[in-house]
C-alpha cells in the first residue's frame, strides 16, 4: 500500500517531467526545418535575356522564402536539347529532391525526363512542356491563349490601320519547342481569317542574329510583307532590329512576345506596335513554390497559368503595366 | 442553506475510505484550483504585458525609421537647394545668350558637382537639371534624356511645378526619362526658378534608388520574420521587401487597413498567425512607415515563460502531493493506531490495546483518555472476575456448610434413643457415620472431590437414614470403577438423595429402594439416582428447579442450588435432569464431563 502510493507519486513526477521536456523538444523542433535540394534547368542563362533572368530571379526568391536549396544550371543556347539532356543526367546524379526544367524540345528531352521520374525525383516544368505528361506540376504561360491574344491584336491593327492586302510573316524561335508550336497555333486562331495571309514561318533557333537575317530574307522574298510576328524575345527583337534598320518601321507592323529593355525602347521608337509579355518572374516564383508544396506533400494543380499581358504604346507606363514590364530591383545598383 | 452544504460536503469527504485519502484528495484539489487560477492570471498578465511592450517597442522602432527617412529626404532637399541656387545651373539652363565658352565652363562645373554628389552616395541613380530637351544636364554629362518621353508630362514634373514649395516627392515609379535606363526610383523634384524672369522654368530632380531606404528598413526589422514597408499618402507602395512579388500579384499587402487605421497599431489574424501592424506617418513626406511583427515571434519568450510557469506549477503540484501525503500520514497515523487499538479492545485483548502517545494535540489527549479508559475497564473487569470468583466461592461454601440442622438433631435424637435402648452397635455405626459425614462436609477445602469420596459421603448419609427409617429404606450403589477417581463438584449427590427420600420414599407404604448408578460413555459420566417411591406429579416436576424450593425443614440445599453449582462449574450442557412417574418412582440423572487422563492429577 505504502510502496504503491510512493510509486504513483514517482510516476506522477516522471510524467510531469516528460510533458515538460517534450514541450521543450517540440519548441526546438519548430525552429528547425528540413531544407530540400532543388535544381532548376532553364533553357538558357543569358544576362541579355530579361525573360530568363527574371524567371531565375523569381525562382531564387521563392526558394529563399520556402527554405529550399536552389541550384541553377542551363545549356548555352535555347535549342541545345542534347546539352540539356546531359545537364538533366548530371542533375539526377546529384540526387536532388526535385528538378525544375524548362524543356528545350517538345520531343527530344522526354526520355531523359522519364529517368528523372524513375529516380523518384519530383519533376516540375516551367515555361515549356513535352509530349509526355510525366511532370508532377507545370507552371507556364498558356501559350495558345497568349498567341491568340497577340494574333487578335494583329488582326485589330490590320483592320484599324487599315492594312490593305495583309501579308504576314512569322519568326519562330525553336522548331519543335512546345512554346513555339502553341504560340503559332494561338496566333493563327487570333488572326482568324487573316491566318491565310501568313506567307511563311521561319525559325531563328533563339538567336538575335539569325532572326535578324531571316527577317531581312523574308522582306526580300516577300516585298509586300507588312506584318511580322516574333514568337519570343530573340525572334521578336531580331525582327524588329531588321525592320528598324531597313527603315520600314512605318510600313511593316511588328508585334512580338516577351519584354526586354530593347523591346521597350523599340516600342517607344514605334517599331513594335504591341508585345505580349509573359510574367516570367511569376513563372519562376510559382514554379519553385509549387515544387515546395509538392515536397511538403501538399496538393498542387497540374498546370498553373502564370499569366500574360498585352502591352501597347498607349499603356506602357500605366502603373499596373510598369510593374509587369520592369522588374523591381530595389537594392541593385 | 449552509448546513445543507455542510452536509453535502460531509458526504463527499465521507465517501473516501480513509481520512488520509480524503485529506490528500482535498489538499491536491485545492492546490490544483489555486494553481490554475494563478496560472491563468499569470499567463494572461504576461501575455498582455509582452504584447504592450511589443507594441511600444515596435512603435519606437517605426518612429525612429520615420525620423531617419525624414532626415534622409531633408538631406536630399538640401542637396537640391544647393543645386537649384547655383549660378552655373542658371547659366546652363536659362542663359541662351551666354557665350559658348561660358556655358561650357558652367556646364562643366555643374557636371563636376553632380559627379561629386553621385560618387559620394550610392543611393542616387540620376541627378539632373532640366529645362527642356535642349537645355539639361544629367549625371556625368554623357547620359541623355529619352527623346521619346515628354518630361513635362511626367507626374513628378507637374507636381513639383504645381506645388507651393516647389518640391515634390514621387511614389515608386519607373524612370523612363533617361535613355536606356528603366529603373524603379523615387524621384525628388524641385523647380528651378529662372532668376531673371522669376518664372518656374526648369526642374532639378534626383532619382533615389532603394538602397538607403531598404537599409533603413532592413536594419530595423522586428524579429526574424517581421518587416517594414512604406506607403505614400495615396496608399502606393514606396518600399516593400517583397515589392516585386506584390507588383507581380503574387503577394498582397494590407494597405487599406493601414490608411483607415486611426490608432498607431492594429492586429490582424491570418490563417495560422496573427500579425501586429504598427504605423507611423511622417508629416514631412506624407509617407507611412508600417512595421509588421509576427505575434508568434513577439510572444516566443512569452511561450517559454508560460512553459516555465506550467512546469513550475506541475513541480509544485507534485511537491504538494508528496508533502500532503507525508503530513496527512503524520496526522492520521495516531488515529489509525487508535482505531487498531479499538479493534483489539473489541476483541477483548486489553493488554495489547495501549496506544503509544506521539502527539500533544487532540488526538494525543484522545489516546491518553483511551488508554486510561481501557486500563480502567481492564481493572474493572479483573475486579469483577475476582469478585465473581469470591462470590461463587463463598456461595459454594455457604451451600456446602448448610447441613440440615433438623437432620443433625434427628440423627442425634436417634442416637440418644438407640443409646437408651442400649443398642451399642447401632449407636457406634450411626455415630461414626455422622462423624464421617460431618468431617467430610467441613474438612475438604477443595471444590472438587473424587466421585468415590462423594459416594462415600452419600453412603454415610444413607446409612444414617436407613437406620432412622429402619425397614422403610434400602439402598444400593453401583459405581463404574473407572470413574471412581473422576472429580465432581462437592456435595451434589447428598441433596438429591435427600430429596428422593423426603419426597419419594418417605410416603411409600412399603419398603423403598434407592439405587445409585454411576456409568460413563466416551464423553460424560452419568449418575442416576433412582427411587421407587411415590414419584412426582408434573407440576412438582416442573417446579423442581425453582429457587424457592429451598426448604430448610427438609432440605437445606435444594435442587436449584445443586443445579446452579453444576452448571456454573461445567456449563449449561451439564447438570441434573429429572424423570418421574407418579406411584412408580423418580430418576434423577446428573451428567458431568468425563475427565480423561487428568484423573491422576486431580487426585494428588
Amino acid at each position: 500500500m505504502k510502496t504503491n502510493k510512493r510509486l504513483i507519486l514517482v510516476a506522477l513526477i516522471l510524467i510531469c517531467l516528460g510533458i515538460g521536456s517534450y514541450a521543450i523538444y517540440k519548441n526546438a523542433e519548430l525552429d528547425e526545418q528540413k531544407s530540400y535540394q532543388v535544381i532548376l534547368i532553364p533553357k538558357i542563362v543569358d544576362e541579355s535575356n530579361d525573360f530568363w533572368t527574371s524567371l531565375i530571379e523569381g525562382a531564387k526568391m521563392a526558394a529563399e522564402e520556402n527554405n529550399l536549396q536552389l541550384q541553377v544550371t542551363a545549356p548555352d543556347s535555347e535549342d541545345a536539347y542534347e546539352q540539356q539532356n546531359e545537364l538533366i543526367q548530371w542533375a539526377i546524379d546529384q540526387k536532388p529532391d526535385a528538378l525544375i526544367v524548362a524543356p528545350t524540345s517538345y520531343t527530344q528531352n522526354s526520355d531523359m525526363l522519364q529517368k528523372v521520374k524513375d529516380n523518384n525525383i519530383k519533376l516540375v516544368y516551367v515555361d515549356s512542356q513535352t509530349d509526355r505528361k510525366i511532370e508532377d506540376a507545370a507552371v507556364a504561360t498558356d501559350n495558345i491563349e497568349t498567341g491568340t491574344q497577340l494574333g487578335d491584336y494583329a488582326k485589330e491593327l490590320i483592320e484599324s490601320t487599315p492594312i490593305e492586302e495583309p501579308s504576314i510573316g512569322i519568326v519562330g524561335h525553336v522548331k519543335g519547342a512546345s512554346t513555339a508550336i502553341d504560340r503559332e497555333t494561338g496566333v493563327r486562331s487570333g488572326l482568324g481569317a487573316y491566318a491565310e495571309n501568313i506567307e511563311e514561318v521561319v525559325f531563328c533557333d533563339s538567336a538575335f542574329g539569325k532572326a535578324y537575317d531571316l527577317t531581312v530574307d523574308l522582306i526580300r522574298k516577300h516585298p509586300h510583307m507588312n506584318v511580322i510576328v516574333g514568337l519570343n524575345e530573340y525572334s521578336a527583337v531580331g525582327a524588329a532590329r531588321a525592320i528598324k534598320d531597313l527603315g520600314l518601321k512605318n510600313k511593316v507592323t511588328v508585334v512580338g512576345f516577351d519584354s526586354s529593355l530593347e523591346e521597350i525602347q523599340l516600342m517607344e521608337e514605334g517599331v513594335f506596335k504591341g508585345i505580349v509579355i509573359q510574367k516570367s518572374f511569376n513563372m519562376g516564383y510559382l514554379g519553385v513554390e509549387q515544387t515546395a508544396k509538392l515536397l511538403n506533400g501538399e496538393q498542387v494543380d497540374e498546370f498553373l497559368n502564370s499569366g500574360s499581358k498585352l502591352i501597347t504604346m498607349n499603356n506602357i507606363y500605366t502603373e499596373e503595366n510598369q510593374k509587369l514590364l520592369f522588374p523591381f530591383v530595389g537594392e541593385q545598383q | 442553506m449552509s448546513e445543507k452544504e455542510k452536509k453535502q460536503r460531509k458526504t463527499v469527504i465521507g465517501r473516501f475510505k480513509s481520512i488520509r485519502t480524503a485529506m490528500l484528495f482535498s489538499f491536491t484539489l485545492i492546490i490544483l484550483v489555486a494553481l490554475s487560477i494563478f496560472l491563468i492570471i499569470a499567463l494572461t498578465y504576461t501575455e498582455n504585458t509582452v504584447m504592450d511592450n511589443a507594441v511600444s517597442n515596435t512603435s519606437k522602432i517605426i518612429g525612429q525609421v520615420n525620423y531617419d527617412i525624414d532626415s534622409y529626404i531633408d538631406y536630399m532637399e538640401n542637396i537640391s537647394s544647393v543645386v537649384v541656387n547655383n549660378e552655373d545651373v542658371q547659366t546652363v539652363l536659362f542663359e541662351d545668350e551666354a557665350s559658348g565658352v561660358k556655358r561650357v565652363a558652367a556646364e562643366e562645373r555643374v557636371i563636376s558637382q553632380f559627379r561629386t554628389i553621385i560618387d559620394s552616395r550610392d543611393d542616387i541613380y540620376n541627378i539632373a537639371a532640366v529645362r527642356n530637351m535642349d537645355h539639361y544636364v544629367v549625371n556625368d554629362g554623357y547620359t541623355s534624356l529619352n527623346s521619346h518621353v515628354d518630361i513635362a508630362s511626367q507626374d513628378w514634373y507637374q507636381k513639383a511645378m504645381e506645388s507651393d514649395t516647389g518640391i515634390s516627392l514621387s511614389p515608386s515609379h519607373v524612370q523612363n526619362a533617361i535613355t536606356s535606363s528603366y529603373k524603379w526610383v523615387i524621384t525628388l523634384s524641385r523647380v528651378i526658378t529662372n532668376q531673371t524672369t522669376n518664372v518656374r522654368e526648369g526642374l532639378f530632380f534626383i532619382d533615389l534608388n532603394y538602397s538607403a531606404i531598404s537599409n533603413l528598413c532592413n536594419n530595423n526589422k522586428i524579429g526574424n520574420k517581421g518587416y517594414l514597408y512604406i506607403l505614400d499618402e495615396n496608399g502606393n507602395l514606396i518600399y516593400h521587401p517583397q515589392q516585386q512579388l506584390i507588383y507581380g500579384g503574387l503577394k498582397t499587402e494590407r494597405v487599406d487597413e493601414v490608411l483607415e487605421c486611426k490608432n498607431d497599431h492594429f492586429i490582424v489574424s491570418d490563417d495560422n498567425d496573427s500579425k501586429l501592424y504598427t504605423i507611423s506617418t511622417s508629416e514631412k513626406t506624407g509617407w507611412t512607415v508600417v512595421g509588421v511583427a509576427y505575434n508568434s515571434e513577439l510572444l516566443k519568450n512569452n511561450k517559454q515563460t508560460q512553459l516555465l510557469y506550467v512546469l513550475v506549477a506541475l513541480v509544485l503540484l507534485a511537491a504538494v502531493v508528496i508533502l500532503s501525503s507525508i503530513i496527512s500520514k503524520g496526522i492520521t497515523k495516531p488515529v489509525e493506531d487508535l482505531r487498531d487499538s479499538m479493534e483489539k479492545v473489541e476483541q477483548g485483548e486489553f493488554d495489547k490495546a495501549s496506544v503509544a502517545i506521539t502527539t500533544n494535540n487532540e488526538i494525543g489527549s484522545l489516546s491518553k483518555s483511551f488508554n486510561l479508559m481501557t486500563d480502567r475497564i481492564q481493572n474493572l473487569m479483573e475486579q469483577n472476575v475476582y469478585e465473581q470468583e469470591q462470590k461463587r466461592k463463598s456461595e459454594m461454601k455457604a451451600l456446602q456448610s448448610q447441613i440440615n440442622p433438623h437432620f443433625l438433631y434427628n440423627t442425634l435424637d436417634s442416637i440418644i434413643w438407640m443409646a437408651e435402648g442400649k443398642k451399642n452397635e447401632e449407636v457406634v455405626l450411626m455415630t461414626s457415620s455422622l462423624a464421617r459425614l460431618l468431617r467430610q462436609s467441613i474438612s475438604n477445602e477443595d471444590e472438587l472431590v473424587p466421585i468415590r469420596q462423594e459416594i462415600d459421603y452419600v453412603k454415610s448419609y444413607l446409612t444414617i437414614q436407613k437406620m432412622r427409617y429402619k425397614d422403610k429404606l434400602e439402598f444400593q450403589i453401583e459405581v463404574d470403577p473407572e470413574v471412581e477417581w473422576n472429580p465432581i463438584v462437592k456435595l451434589v449427590l447428598q441433596p438429591i438423595v435427600e430429596n428422593a427420600i423426603y419426597h419419594g420414599l418417605k410416603y411409600k407404604e412399603t419398603k423403598g429402594m434407592l439405587t445409585i448408578n454411576v456409568t460413563k460413555d466416551t464423553q460424560k459420566i452419568y449418575i442416576r439416582i433412582h427411587d421407587d417411591g411415590v414419584g412426582m406429579n408434573q407440576d412438582t416436576l416442573d417446579h423442581i428447579f425453582d429457587h424457592h424450593k429451598v426448604n430448610y425443614k427438609s432440605n437445606g440445599v435444594g435442587i436449584y442450588n445443586v443445579q446452579q453449582r453444576l452448571q456454573l462449574h461445567y456449563g449449561e450442557e451439564y447438570g441434573i435432569s429429572y424423570e418421574s412417574r407418579e406411584l412408580e418412582g423418580t430418576t434423577a440423572t446428573i451428567i458431568i464431563p468425563l475427565n480423561k487422563g487428568g484423573d491422576g492429577d486431580e487426585n494428588e
